[in-house]
């Protein structure tokens, strides 16, 4: 299949996008964007079925708002990469910075490398899957879906969590406020080998466990007896 | 929000100026409200030689008598080697004074001295130079032509402002007096400024704005003052500091940087063989196209030539 070229190179991220929003309504289904030079918000508020391949880093807010599209970025993404995203996939080879899939409701995104802080900050569905270390407050504020780490989780994971859950491989420097660490079941084990193996991941080892939080509404002290 | 940059070469470059300028190009979008360059070994000077540039405000006719009390000032401290107009419009002069036969305390009390005159501003005393305006940095290059500067390390800020005054005086990066040739750029806040500042002020440090930013290069030079290492200093300054901050300091062959504990602002390093960067984002080191490393929260890094 034929893809379509776009060499970021003298373009601003309006032109970029603008771009991107026109081949997606022309039935493009493969775009391979060139010289991206971490430029930020590429993709942004993007809908539909399309591929998106990026020849190099990304900057801030890379796939914000995405609904649909798939993106592979070949090297690194700045700061809060899928950021609000609905639906679509996001893959960075390399290694993320700050806030990946914060506030996201759905879709899957992958980091190679390692994730800075507050990876999947306030998120409320979808799965975010971390290959190497995630940094300070991994889920800070969560509210839903599924964070995977491989590698070590740093200091405070799963702050002030209140639904969702982290799986994690490697070591956990220390919790946040109303997270605990747990032996995974066989449901998630389930889950876990699926995933791993899906987007190619080492295979699962009984080395996992998974942060849940302690208490559904831990500000407010009772839950509601119907909380589930 | 604010973006910051800082270059080290392992050898001297003739192009550090636009190396330094086109990274700084990049962040533009990080603030619209000032540009400043810190740039080391751009002239070549003897030991006791040093330069003060001075920003004069007023008509012709007070900048020509202010000139003259300040030339009277220097003198009396040191020998006047040469003065040049750096730039100069309607109500202002930015005026290098090329000062001989003193050394680094007596040319900190003559830059407070200077400091406390009516219409003077001391923009740098030292051996390096720092360019700073309001502004985009396109425009501050084409002012002070800092791309056409050679050197060995530089540090760079793109200015939005957030709590103290947009004029040239306010614009990164900041020197402190207490050790020679150190200079800070900053993008964040120190919300524990005011007990900071008290406290240097104790030790007899002078303050000469109230930007928070200052505050860090006092704070970071006092510690180099007391014996620490710039690393110590750094790790120091990242415990005792509060709010959000990522900062460069760089002092006559290092170069730091330092975040804050809870990394609420960005800073990512490279590095090879020939040279360290350090930026808020990654899109002002693609042009020197080395592998780049997100600093942790509360992580410093120091770089020497």
């Amino acid at each position: 299949m034929m893809s379509m070229e776009i060499d970021c190179k003298e373009l601003s991220v309006r032109e970029i996008n603008r771009m991107l929003k026109e081949a997606v309504k022309d039935g493009e289904k493969k775009i391979v964007l060139k010289n991206p030079g971490a430029k930020h918000y590429i993709g942004a508020g993007l809908v539909g079925d399309v591929e998106i391949i990026v020849k190099g880093s990304v900057g801030f807010f890379a796939g914000t708002m995405f609904h649909g599209p798939r993106m592979v970025v070949e090297r690194n993404a700045g700061w809060f990469a899928g950021d609000n995203m609905t639906d679509g996939y996001i893959e960075i080879k390399g290694n993320a910075g700050d806030g990946v899939g914060q506030g996201i409701y759905g879709g899957v995104i992958v980091v190679r490398g390692d994730a800075g802080a507050r990876t999947g900050e306030i998120m409320k569905n979808g799965t975010i899957i971390i290959g190497g270390k995630s940094d300070f407050m991994t889920g800070l504020f969560m509210m839903g879906g599924r964070i995977i780490v491989l590698g070590d989780l740093k200091s405070m994971a799963g702050e002030s969590m209140v639904r969702g859950v982290i799986y994690v491989k490697g070591e956990v420097e220390s919790l946040g406020k109303n997270a605990k660490l747990v032996e995974i079941d066989e449901k998630d084990e389930e889950f876990l080998k699926e995933i791993l193996k899906k987007y190619d991941f080492p295979a699962f080892t009984n080395k996992f466990r998974k942060i849940v939080p302690e208490k559904k509404r831990f500000v407010y002290g009772v839950a509601p007896a119907e909380e589930g | 929000m604010c973006g910051i940059v800082g270059v080290l070469f392992k050898k001297r470059r003739d192009d550090l100026g636009s190396v330094v300028v086109e990274m700084m190009k990049n962040l533009q979008h990080r603030g619209k409200d000032g540009a400043g360059v810190a740039i080391y070994n751009s002239r070549s000077l003897d030991e006791d030689e040093f330069i003060i540039r001075l920003e004069i405000l007023g008509d012709a006719f007070e900048r020509i008598e202010t000139t003259e009390k300040v030339e009277e000032l220097v003198e009396k401290f040191a020998k006047l080697k040469a003065t040049e107009i750096v730039r100069e419009g309607e109500d202002f002069v930015i005026k290098d004074f090329n000062v001989k036969g003193i050394d680094f305390p007596l040319l900190k009390k003559l830059a407070l001295r200077l400091q406390s005159m009516e219409r003077v501003s001391v923009l740098s005393a030292g051996k390096f130079e720092i360019f700073k305006d309001v502004g985009y940095i396109t425009h501050v290059d084409e002012a002070y032509g800092i791309s056409k500067k050679g050197g060995t390390h530089a540090i760079g800020h793109i200015r939005f402002s957030t709590e103290s005054g947009v004029d040239r005086y306010h614009a990164h990066p900041f020197q402190s007096f207490l050790y020679p040739d150190i200079a800070v750029v900053h993008n964040g806040q120190i919300t524990n400024y005011w007990k900071t500042r008290a406290n240097l002020e104790a030790k007899g440090h002078y303050f000469t704005t109230d930007n928070d930013t200052e505050c860090i290069v006092h704070y970071v030079a006092d510690k180099l003052l007391e014996g620490y290492s710039l690393e110590e200093a750094l790790e120091s300054a990242v415990n005792d500091l509060d709010g959000p901050f990522a900062f460069i300091i760089s002092t006559p062959n290092e170069i730091g940087v330092a975040k804050d504990k809870l990394g609420l602002r960005p800073a990512l390093v490279a590095e090879d063989s020939e040279v360290f960067a350090i930026s808020s984002e990654e899109v002002a080191l693609e042009p020197l196209g080395l592998k780049t490393e997100y600093l942790a929260p509360g992580e410093w890094r120091v770089f020497r030539r």
